[in-house]
C-alpha cells in the first residue's frame, strides 16, 4: 500500500499510549502514588498520535466527520474510542493530580480510560481485518497490534517508573520484564504461520509473502532487535538491579526501550509496505 | 422504484477499443491515473509440446470492461466512516458525496474491484455514480452510449437478467459472494468458469 508513514506512527503511538495506561493501572492496584509521573506520558503519546493521524487524511479539516458511521464502520469506532480514551485520560489525570478524590474514584476513572483504550485498539485491528488485503485481513493483525501495545507499554512503564522511584523496584522490573518477553515471544511465534499461510494463499497473498521475503533484512533486523531489547536487555536490567548497579539498570532499560521502539517501527513499516491489493492490475 | 440498477457486459463482443474508458474519463474530467471505468486485458495459456517438434497452442486473451458494480452488499459503504459513500435506496446506485468525504481511503482498501479512485488534487475519493445526472435527464450513462460494439448495456438488474442471462463471475474477477456485484457478463469463451 506504499509508504503510509502517518499510519505507521499513529498506530504505534496510540498502541504505546494505551499499553502504558493499562500496564500502569494493573501495576498500581494497591497504591496510586507511582502513577503520576507515568500518566503524563499516556496523554502526550495519545495527543501526538491523533495529530499524526491527520497526516493520512486527504481532507484533514473534515476529521470530526469520521465518527458519523459508528453503526457499521470500524474506522468510525476507532476514532470514537481513541477520542474517548483521551478525554477519559484527561479526567483521570485531573483527579489524580489536583483533587482529594478517594482512591476508589481515581482507580475507576483510570480503568475506564484503559478500557476505552482497549476498545480503540480492538477497533483499530478490525479496520485492517475488514479490508480485502491479504496482508491485513488475518488474525495476525489482532495479535501484532495487541502485543505491540503490551511490549511498548510495559517497557515504557519500566523506564518511567524506574526513573521516578529509586527504591524497591525489583518486583516492578520483574513483572514488566515478563510482560515484554511474553509480547515479543508471541510476535516471534506468530510470524512463521503468518508467512506460511500467505505463501499458500491466493495470488495477492503470495505477492505479500514475496515482498516480505524480499524485505528479509528488515524483517530479520526487526525481530533481532526485539529479541535483543525485549529479552536480553530487560534481563540485564533486572540482573544489574539485583547486583545494586542501579546506574546500569537505568541504562539497560533505556537501551531496551530504544531497541523495542525501533523493532516495532520496522515491523509496522513492513505491515503497511506489504499490503497488496487482490485487484491485480487494478482489476 | 426501478429496482437495483446494473450493467451488462457482452464480453464476447468486446474488441478492447477503450472507447468506454475514454468516454467515462471525459465525462468525469479525470486526471491521469484515475479511471472510473477501465478496460483490461486478461491473457494466459501457453504452448505444449505434443511430440515430433509439434506444439499445441492454448493461449487465450480477452478484454473486460469494468466500473463500480454498485454492489448489493457494498463493503465500501459499510466501512466509510463519514457516510460519504452511500447506496441510493431507490435504484441501488453507490456514490460518494464529496462534501462529506475526508479522503481516508478506507473505501479503496475495501473494494475488491478497485473502483474508488483517490484524487490527490482535492484530497477526496471519486467513483462511478452511474452518471446519475444523465440518468435523471433520461439519457444513458456515458460509457454505454459510447461503446461502438454495443457491448455495454444498463438497466434494472432483473430486466437485464431476463434479456441476456449472464453471470457475475468470470475468470480473473474476485469472488462475487462477498459484495454481490450488480453486473451481468455474457462471457468470452475463454473467460467462462469451468472452461
Ligand atoms: S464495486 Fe467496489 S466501490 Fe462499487 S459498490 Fe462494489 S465494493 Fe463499492
Ligand atoms: S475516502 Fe471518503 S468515501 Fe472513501 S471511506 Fe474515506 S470518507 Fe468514505
Amino acid at each position: 500500500m506504499g509508504k503510509e508513514w502517518a499510519l505507521v506512527l499513529f498506530t504505534l503511538l496510540a498502541q504505546m499510549s494505551v499499553g502504558l495506561m493499562v500496564v500502569a493501572q494493573a501495576l498500581n492496584l494497591k497504591q496510586r502514588e507511582g502513577l503520576k509521573p507515568v500518566l503524563l506520558w499516556v496523554g502526550i503519546l495519545m495527543a501526538a498520535s491523533m495529530v499524526v493521524s491527520l497526516g493520512h487524511l486527504g481532507s484533514p479539516l473534515g476529521a470530526p466527520r469520521a465518527i458519523f458511521n459508528l453503526k457499521t464502520s470500524w474506522l468510525s469506532r476507532e476514532i470514537f474510542f481513541s477520542a474517548s480514551f483521551f478525554v477519559l485520560w484527561l479526567v483521570n489525570y485531573y483527579l489524580e493530580l489536583r483533587t482529594q478524590a478517594g482512591e476508589g474514584v481515581k482507580a475507576i476513572s483510570g480503568w475506564l480510560a484503559g478500557f476505552c483504550g482497549i476498545l480503540a485498539l480492538i477497533s483499530m485491528a478490525n479496520i485492517y481485518v475488514h479490508t480485502i488485503l491479504p496482508a491485513w485481513e488475518t488474525a495476525y493483525t489482532h495479535l501484532v497490534f495487541y502485543t505491540t501495545a503490551l511490549v511498548l507499554g510495559a517497557i515504557l512503564y519500566a523506564v518511567l517508573a524506574y526513573r521516578n522511584r529509586q527504591e524497591g523496584q525489583q518486583g516492578m522490573l520483574k513483572i514488566t520484564g515478563i510482560l515484554t518477553v511474553i509480547g515479543v515471544a508471541l510476535q516471534l511465534l506468530s510470524l512463521p504461520p503468518y508467512l506460511a499461510s500467505l505463501s499458500a494463499g491466493p495470488v495477492a497473498a503470495q505477492e505479500t509473502a514475496r515482498l516480505l521475503l524480499g524485505a528479509a533484512p528488515v524483517l530479520i533486523f526487526s525481530q533481532a532487535l526485539a529479541v535483543l531489547g525485549g529479552i536480553v536487555f530487560t534481563f540485564l536490567a533486572l540482573r544489574a538491579y539485583g547486583e545494586k548497579g542501579s546506574l546500569l539498570t537505568g541504562q539497560w532499560l533505556y537501551g531496551a526501550l530504544a531497541l523495542l521502539v525501533l523493532a516495532e517501527l520496522a515491523s509496522r513499516y513492513l505491515f503497511y509496505a506489504t499490503g497488496v491489493s487482490i485487484t491485480i492490475g487494478q482489476f | 422504484m426501478a429496482g437495483q440498477l446494473g450493467f451488462h457486459v457482452q464480453q464476447d463482443r468486446c474488441i478492447g477499443c477503450f472507447t468506454c474508458q475514454i468516454a467515462c474519463k471525459d465525462k468525469n474530467d479525470l486526471e491521469v491515473g484515475q479511471l472510473f471505468r477501465r478496460v483490461r486485458e486478461i491473457a494466459g495459456g501457453g504452448y505444449t509440446e505434443t511430440g515430433n517438434n509439434a506444439f499445441r497452442a492454448d493461449v487465450y486473451a480477452y478484454w473486460i470492461s469494468l466500473s463500480c458494480n454498485h454492489c448489493q452488499d457494498p463493503p465500501c459503504v459499510k466501512n466509510c466512516p463519514t457516510g460519504a459513500m452511500q447506496k441510493r435506496p431507490e435504484d441501488g446506485i453507490v456514490f460518494v458525496d464529496q462534501n462529506k468525504c475526508i479522503g481516508c481511503r478506507y473505501c479503496v482498501w475495501s473494494c475488491p474491484y478497485g473502483a474508488p479512485q483517490y484524487n490527490p488534487q482535492i484530497g477526496k475519493v471519486g467513483k462511478c455514480d452511474f452518471c446519475r445526472d444523465l440518468l435523471a435527464k433520461g439519457e444513458q450513462p456515458a460509457c454505454v452510449a459510447a461503446c461502438p460494439m454495443r457491448v455495454l448495456d444498463f438497466g434494472p438488474l432483473d430486466e437485464l437478467k431476463k434479456k441476456y442471462g449472464g453471470t457475475n463471475q468470470i475468470k480473473g474477477l474476485p469472488d462475487p459472494n462477498t459484495t454481490k456485484p450488480s453486473i451481468l457478463i455474457t462471457p468470452h469463451r475463454d473467460a467462462a468458469l469451468g472452461k
